[in-house]
């Protein structure tokens, strides 16, 4: 079936040149095709001088976290252990991995992990988050949701939505809450991490990974360490923000 | 915007040519993306059906064809605004927010424009299920991807895991994304190392519904329903896939660096998805007999 006739565009019989270049003189094409012309000449080069001239630059800690003074933590600073654990891949110099044991046996949980990296490299990919890498290390997830915590001494966000996630291991359950904080505001997803160091405006750019975990028995109700996980977690939060990461006026420009 | 003076088939070749030359120039522009999206699917067996999907949108459109060639008309200006709106996107997700995914979600956005400016909104119309195979094409970045199949990983794992504990003599225990099985003859893990084990080729599943319905042109409802039902069936043919590859690594292949499961279980289940999704599309059902057969004519004019 004859549907339609390039010849009669590109050779027409009884027809001027005009008529022939009629469909491809209407406004609106005569525009795209400039305007696409132009995008394919100069478009990817002048985003990317933009980006070249707007490029965040790194800032370092005001205080390292390998200094992180858990006697500054209400709830720890006493019948609580420190021990810090050697990191593991973490694409950052900048760390603090610290478990806190009860020294009481008979407490429950026994321990609890603080777990913070931060990166201030522009070009750093935000790390992938617990409920990811959990499980290539064996973990099975059972449940993840959102939870509220309040965090005392903050001026501003005293309330922070992090992520609670339950997860099984062999033998042994685990709780996991995680945020980040990046260029001073609280996030708990990693697109929420990229869109907010990815706007312009500001000189420097940083961003942090906070997470706490306790273990629980198998056939234990979560709740106790639950609840220790938000207490380290909004105490440590406290002191991060008031005492080592920067400032939001000094990443400003 | 149809023009009234001018003959049909001078209108489709205006439209036929604006067509083709800005969709030159969007080649032109967005080489470096095409190349590398090319060269991405090449590794990756999640992503291979992007080759096919080229020839896809070409049977597609050849389909279409009449219907087509029925609704070009002399374009619309919106084309224009949408295609500064795709170029927008672009911008702004190459700086200052770097999103990969979107910036080559971009592209759909301002072929979207460029069909609309160079051919009307009745062949825009008609070709989104072109854009679809485009959009599920694209390959999504690694740690989004492994983000977003967290829940459907998990629950695809343990229902794959109790099936096949409940075999005779077969024994399954999960450990984080492995299911260990033991049997009278052997034991092992399945899909050992394969990245995404649980979750694998849904946008292949979805490409072959997309192409399958809208092989022909169908009635409103009837994509409602397909819509509604495509996402069962991807998940379903994913558990297939997947239970398909437990059962040869249980029964049959115990080595876990043959090929053979994989190979095996993904032409199963994509076997499965187009039954599956021709079942769903064709099957004549009350609900769909008075639609169906109000466009059966035009679609057999079509056809």
């Amino acid at each position: 079936m004859k549907t339609f006739d390039l010849r009669g565009l590109l050779m027409p019989k009884d027809r001027n040149s005009v008529s022939t270049l009629r469909p491809l003189l209407s406004a609106g094409f005569l525009f795209s095709a400039a305007v696409l012309s132009l995008a394919a000449v100069a478009l990817r080069p002048g985003v990317e001088a933009l980006s070249e001239h707007y490029t965040k630059e790194p800032i370092t800690v005001r205080k390292p976290l390998s200094e992180f003074d858990v006697s500054r933590l209400p709830s720890f600073r006493s019948g609580w252990t420190r021990s810090d654990i050697p990191p593991d891949d973490i694409e950052t110099d900048e760390y603090a991995i610290i478990r806190l044991s009860a020294e009481q046996p008979a407490q429950m949980p026994k321990e609890v992990v603080l777990f913070v990296t931060y990166y201030s490299d522009p070009e750093s990919k935000v790390p992938h988050t617990p409920d990811v890498c959990y499980r290539q290390g064996g973990a099975v997830l059972k449940s993840m949701k959102n939870t509220t915590i309040a965090i005392p001494g903050l001026a501003q966000q005293s309330k922070v939505t992090a992520r609670l996630l339950l997860f099984r291991q062999r033998g042994y359950n685990q709780v996991v809450i995680f945020s980040f904080f990046a260029d001073g505001q609280f996030r708990n997803s990693r697109e929420q991490v990229r869109w907010t160091i990815g706007k312009p405006g500001n000189r420097h750019v940083y961003f942090s990974k906070i997470e706490t975990v306790a273990s629980y028995p198998t056939d234990g109700s979560p709740v106790p360490a639950i609840n220790l996980c938000k207490k380290l977690f909004a105490e440590a939060v406290s002191i991060l923000v008031s005492e080592h990461f920067p400032t939001k006026e000094q990443i400003k420009r | 915007m149809l023009s009234r003076q001018e003959p049909n088939s001078d209108k489709v070749a205006g439209a036929v040519a604006r067509l083709v030359i800005l969709l030159g120039l969007f080649i032109w522009m967005f080489r470096p993306e095409l190349s590398r999206i090319i060269s991405s699917v090449g590794k990756s067996s999640e992503w291979v059906h992007a080759l096919a999907a080229p020839i896809m949108i070409a049977l597609l459109a050849y389909h279409r064809r009449a219907a087509l060639a029925r609704r070009m008309s002399r374009g619309s200006l919106w084309g224009a605004v949408v295609l500064i709106a795709g170029l927008f996107v672009y911008a702004a997700t190459t700086w200052p927010f770097r999103y990969g995914y979107f910036r080559d979600i971009a592209m759909i956005l301002i072929l979207a424009g460029i069909v609309l400016v160079a051919c009307g909104w009745g062949a825009l119309r008609l070709s989104l299920p072109m854009l679809l195979l485009v959009l599920l094409a694209i390959p999504l970045g690694d740690r989004i991807y492994a983000r977003l199949i967290i829940r459907p990983e998990t629950y695809t794992i343990q229902a794959v895991a109790t099936a096949l504990g409940r075999l005779p003599g077969v024994d399954t225990v999960i450990k984080g994304v492995d299911i260990f099985f033991e049997s009278n003859l052997g034991r092992g893990v399945v899909a050992l190392g394969q990245s995404n084990r649980g979750v694998r080729l849904l946008p292949a599943f979805a490409v072959v519904g997309v192409f399958v319905v809208f092989l022909q042109i169908r009635s409103i409802r009837r994509l409602v329903i397909v819509a509604c039902a495509a996402i069962p069936i991807i998940l379903f043919c994913n558990f297939f896939r997947f239970l398909c590859w437990g059962l040869l690594q249980v029964y049959i292949i115990t080595d876990p660096t043959s090929a053979m499961p994989r190979n095996v279980s993904m032409i199963l289940s994509l076997f499965l998805s187009y039954v599956l999704f021709v079942l769903v599309s064709s099957v004549r059902v009350n609900l769909f007999v008075d639609v169906d057969e109000d466009i059966r004519p035009q679609g057999a004019a079509y056809a």
